[in-house]
């Protein structure tokens, strides 16, 4: 078992009122758990999410395992306009607990653009909604576990490749991951690498890569990008002097943007050393060459670090 | 028995159907008049003409059902018991109104009544409901949930998947829809070839189909399918025939045009719910108004809310 299954199981246990909804049912949570709480729901992500508000509603806390994010787009109202509005709309009468966990890219499927998204930075202009994206099997699985304890709406977005060489969870209780608080991946003097969700796998292997020309870069795992952790971030920064943010989703009006833009703004780097590393603007390619091409590496993030550092104007 | 007899016995019994559809009739007017004032911010949807369904169904509701409306949700929420001058001060977007002046007329709720109340989606409300009725299930509680929708919600996705999911999860869920045969200015003919109940019909939700300006016949109607619905823990459908007398939705102090022909507006008009009683309800309407001039006279005096109170209720989150 890996440590998100660990920490669905654990909850499962834990807390009666959890309900799993799903269109593929693990069998390893039916036994245990039976089908009225593992539930099997038809492909109709648009009634599930609503069926889902009316289980938080009522008292119960669903997980949402929508498969893909694409498919979040049919359900946008459920999340949108009532997951995330009823408490506020009841002056705080009715509460939506509810965790919808998606899969975006990133696990050399090559599924197409209709199936491969990186929407967080849409659903984090929704107020109220927490909006979570792992930047490993380990984390996704603390996120969750938070996001299981939480009083309102997450969105959990996980990119599939951080599952590919998880090891087996080894025992124990999956301690949850506090939400607004970045992660420090790796320690280093020279430069601040953020990155978001599978980013921070690509950025860990540009860091051991920058290693071998002298260069010791940072590495922040951002972990929700909604809220935030703007303090976080602006430490990490100006300890360093140089930002390179890394967000596979593409440049305009993302994540990576409004942090570029709030460290600008807290003055804890030159603006000229606050640069963004993303996707180009295109539907995401099927062909893993034009993939190569959309989508910020290793090797990107590497040229891309150099060349920061190399026009950071001497002290 | 005598005859007259009789005539008393059934007038006792339909008495407080009448009295529920005239408490509604009378905020509804006391609403309008509000409205016309320019007291009231946004839109009102009155259930003016709808008053027999939802008297006619909450009057069987038990202390573990639920209610889920849709915009058009003054007259369910008078039905269930929800106190009106909460109702006003929350049309009128106060401090103490019902939902904080957080919600407005479209989204009324009351939960120490089980009132998840107005949705201002369309077919939204209905996809909820049927997670209300999967809470029973699951925690293997007695009850039904009740919603209600207009006929222009069965031409909506969620609807539709929502009809089939009940079906097969056999969910204690009892859907009431208030056919008045347009949504907006759109007659539901002209978008839809097949009745509401066949739909649901169709998709493994049996129909029951009812003259829903009649608050006897839907009284009987929902006091047949709510113990079905409770006990064998299964969806029903009610198809109940209706007409708006304040049409659709009233935005601002011009109330809005006509659109329906003249002649259908007259026959229906004669067909007015509250014009069935073969009793006096003079006295029981006279108590009715003075009731929702009061409230709205208390809601009107009420403060607005603080801006500080502007993203209470965002989150319970503490950080
Ligand atoms: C998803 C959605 N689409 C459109 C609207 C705009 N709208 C509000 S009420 C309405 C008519 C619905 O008619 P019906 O369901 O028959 O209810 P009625 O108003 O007749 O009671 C429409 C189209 C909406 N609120 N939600």
């Amino acid at each position: 078992m890996i440590a998100l299954h660990a920490a669905l199981v654990q909850a499962l246990r834990r807390d009666p009122d959890l309900v799993y909804l799903c269109t593929w049912q693990p069998d390893l949570f039916v036994d245990e758990f039976g089908p009225e709480r593992i539930r099997s729901m038809p492909i109709a992500e648009n009634a599930t999410l609503d069926f889902a508000v009316g289980l938080a509603a009522a008292g119960l806390r669903p997980v949402v395992d929508l498969a893909r994010a694409a498919f979040l787009f049919t359900a946008m109202d459920p999340l949108v306009n009532q997951a995330t509005k009823l408490r506020y709309l009841t002056g705080g009468q009715y509460a939506v607990p509810l965790t919808v966990r998606a899969q975006t890219r990133g696990g050399g499927e090559s599924l197409g653009a209709q199936h491969e998204h990186l929407p967080y930075a849409m659903l984090a202009q929704v107020p109220g909604l927490v909006v979570a994206v792992p930047g490993s099997g380990a984390e996704a699985a603390g996120l969750l576990a938070t996001a299981m304890t939480h009083p309102d709406p997450v969105v959990i977005l996980e990119s599939p490749a951080l599952f590919t060489d998880e090891p087996h969870w080894a025992g124990g209780d999956v301690a949850g991951v506090p939400f607004g608080r970045v992660r420090i991946a790796r320690r280093g003097k020279d430069i601040t690498i953020v990155a978001i969700g599978l980013g921070v796998r690509h950025a860990l292997t540009a860091a051991d890569r920058l290693a071998e020309f002298g260069v010791s870069a940072m590495v922040v795992d951002v972990r929700t990008v909604a809220p935030l952790d703007i303090a976080g971030l602006a430490e990490s920064a100006a300890a360093t002097g140089s930002v390179l943010v890394v967000d596979e989703a593409i440049g305009p009006c993302s994540v990576a943007s409004e942090i570029v833009a709030n460290l600008a703004t807290a003055e804890v780097v030159r603006p000229r050393q606050a640069r963004r590393c993303t996707a180009l603007p295109v539907p995401s390619p099927f062909s893993p060459a034009l993939q190569r091409a959309v989508y910020p590496g290793p090797e990107s993030i590497e040229r891309q670090a150099l060349a920061l550092l190399g026009e950071r104007s001497p002290a | 028995m005598t005859l007259a007899d009789a005539a008393t016995a059934v007038q006792r019994r339909d008495l407080p159907l009448y009295e529920t559809m005239l408490r509604i009739r009378a905020f509804e007017e006391t609403a309008l008049e509000l409205q016309r004032r320019g007291e009231v911010p946004g839109a009102l949807h009155p259930a003016t003409g709808h008053e027999a369904i939802a008297a006619g169904v909450c009057a069987h509701l038990g202390p573990a059902d639920h209610v889920v409306s849709y915009y058009r949700c003054h007259g369910h929420a008078l039905a269930v018991g929800v106190d009106p001058a909460a109702m006003f001060a929350e049309l009128l977007g106060r401090a103490t109104g019902l939902n904080k002046g957080k919600g407005g007329s479209m989204h009324l709720a009351d939960r120490s009544h089980r009132f998840l109340g107005g949705n201002s989606i369309v077919g939204a409300n209905v996809g909820i409901a049927a997670g209300m009725a999967a809470a029973l299930r699951i925690r293997q509680e007695p009850g039904a949930v009740v919603v209600f929708f207009g006929d222009g919600a069965v031409g909506a996705g969620v609807v539709l998947e929502t009809l089939r999911i009940a079906a097969h999860q056999r969910l204690p869920l009892l859907f009431v829809c208030e056919n008045n045969g347009y949504q907006d200015r759109t007659r539901s003919e002209l978008v839809s070839g097949i009745a509401p109940g066949a739909v649901a019909a169709g998709l493994g939700v049996p129909s029951t189909s009812v003259d829903g300006n009649d608050a006897r016949a839907v009284a009987d109607a929902a006091g047949a399918l709510l113990p079905i619905v409770r006990e064998e823990r299964t969806a029903r459908f009610l198809d109940a025939a209706t007409y708006l007398r304040d049409f659709h939705c009233q935005f601002g102090p011009e109330p809005p045009g006509e659109y329906r022909p003249v002649d259908e507006v007259r026959r229906w008009r004669a067909r007015d719910p509250l014009s069935r009683a073969d009793f006096d309800l003079t006295e029981p309407r006279r108590r009715a108004v003075d009731e929702m001039r009061l409230a709205a006279a208390h809601a009107l005096a009420q403060p607005e809310p603080s801006v500080n109170t502007v993203d209470d209720d965002l989150t319970a989150a503490r950080w």
